[in-house]
């Protein structure tokens, strides 16, 4: 990598970070480039060598966004863990970051869907499956086949993504982490019915260490 | 327009009423086809098959029709539920009424209620991910589950979540242009709705 390669890379982050705030803050829509390069400091030759224009740029934010959440997930990961309690500390993680990060959140999840280019909602939507298809390995744990509904872990995805949303746009963020008992009651009952899922939510505060 | 002997002409409100209609039945086609921002009151007002002249007889602005569009579909959504719940029904018979009139209505008019269940409310209480009014309806309905759920019962953001859940399912399936499938999600989706108060067996049942 040239010096000059180094130096375009060094404002990405910068830029990146702009885009989130800005779609936060008024929308994507009303989001000026000119504003991002005088945050970030940045040229608008360095813009478009990095994201060819603001479409290439929200893009690359939401990449930013979902490349956390994953990360958050693999973190949560753990030989130690039972394959249920892995996904649910990725759920905790996954809470600490949109309250620490809210314009993460905002953009993931509101932003892409709505306001954002087609092309970054099929990027979110890609990484919700990867959620779901870990929810739905807790159907391992369903000693009948066919009992749990097909479509529980993309309702339980579907309804924690909701309120997140809600708590975002409400400028609640900080508060996400406190409902992480009723999220897990709501994400794991149709896997392993009220007792065990009342359990699984009083533990709780145990994934949020 | 001349009418058949003993028709009365249709009032001017009915017109307005059915004009406004066409507007958000054919902004909910077109941001099927591409995002919001992309949408102008040319293209909307070809495709609801007006002047843009008369579209700005209906609507000051995109937004408004936008915002009319959204108030529409979730009415629609509201009206449906709130008829089958006026029936009386107990719980949890009454859930699967509510749910069979979800899908019903999504099913008859699935580029409406798309858009009033994928775009943001912006009404008094902020930006929601769904319509407040309408969530309420759905967890008022399920709050009576409580009663016979055994103790301690389910945390209090439960009825929410439930119904969170299931408008996202609705919302999801429209999106992909699966409206013809939800009527077969039924069963389960009651299944899931009943499920957290009930317990699984009973559920089942």
């Amino acid at each position: 990598m040239n010096r000059g390669e180094t130096e375009i890379r060094r404002v990405r982050e910068p830029l990146i970070e702009a885009m989130a705030r800005s779609c936060m803050k008024q929308g994507y829509l009303a989001t000026d480039v000119e504003d991002l390069l005088a945050e970030a400091g940045a040229s608008e030759e360095e813009f478009v060598s990095l994201f060819g224009n603001k479409e290439g740029c929200a893009l690359a934010a939401v990449d930013e966004a979902l490349t956390a959440g994953i990360s958050a997930v693999s973190r949560g990961w753990s030989a130690d863990r039972s394959e249920r309690e892995s996904t649910l500390f990725a759920l905790s993680l996954l809470l600490r970051i949109f309250a620490e990060k809210p314009e993460i959140g905002a953009l993931a999840l509101t932003h892409s869907r709505q306001m954002l280019p087609r092309s970054c909602h099929e990027r979110y939507e890609a990484g919700f499956a990867v959620l779901t298809a870990m929810m739905d390995r807790m159907r391992a744990d369903d000693p009948e086949e066919g009992r749990v509904p097909r479509c529980a872990a993309r309702a339980a995805l579907g309804a924690a993504e909701a309120v997140i949303r809600r708590e975002l746009a409400a400028g609640r963020a900080s508060a996400l982490p406190e409902l992480l008992p009723d999220l897990i009651y709501g994400a794991v009952v149709p896997f392993v019915g009220q007792e065990e899922a009342l359990r699984l939510a009083r533990d709780s505060p145990r994934l949020s260490l | 327009m001349r009418l058949p002997p003993g028709q009365q002409p249709l009032s001017q409100e009915f017109l307005l009423a059915h004009r406004r209609e066409r507007v958000a039945r054919a902004l909910a086609e077109c941001v099927q086809e591409e995002p919001l921002h992309r949408v102008t009151v040319a293209a909307l007002a070809g495709r609801a098959r007006m002047a843009r002249a008369t579209f700005y007889e209906l609507f000051a602005n995109l937004d408004e029709a936008f915002r009319f569009g959204v108030a529409e579909a979730n009415a629609k959504l509201r009206a449906a539920v709130e008829a089958e719940l006026a029936k009386g029904e107990r719980w949890p018979g009454r859930i699967d009424a509510m749910v069979a009139a979800l899908l019903r209505t999504a099913e008859a008019e699935p580029a409406l209620v798309g858009l009033g269940l994928l775009f943001a409310w912006k009404g008094d209480l902020g930006i929601g991910p769904y319509d407040p009014a309408l969530v309420e309806l759905l967890t008022g309905a399920l709050r009576s589950g409580r009663r016979s759920a055994p103790k301690p019962g389910p945390p209090p953001m439960t009825e929410e979540l439930l119904a969170f859940g299931v408008l996202f399912i609705i919302s999801e399936r429209l999106k992909r242009g699966e409206a013809g499938s939800l009527a077969a999600l039924k069963e389960e989706m009651v299944r899931l709705l009943q499920q957290p108060f009930l317990g699984q067996p009973q559920a089942l049942a």
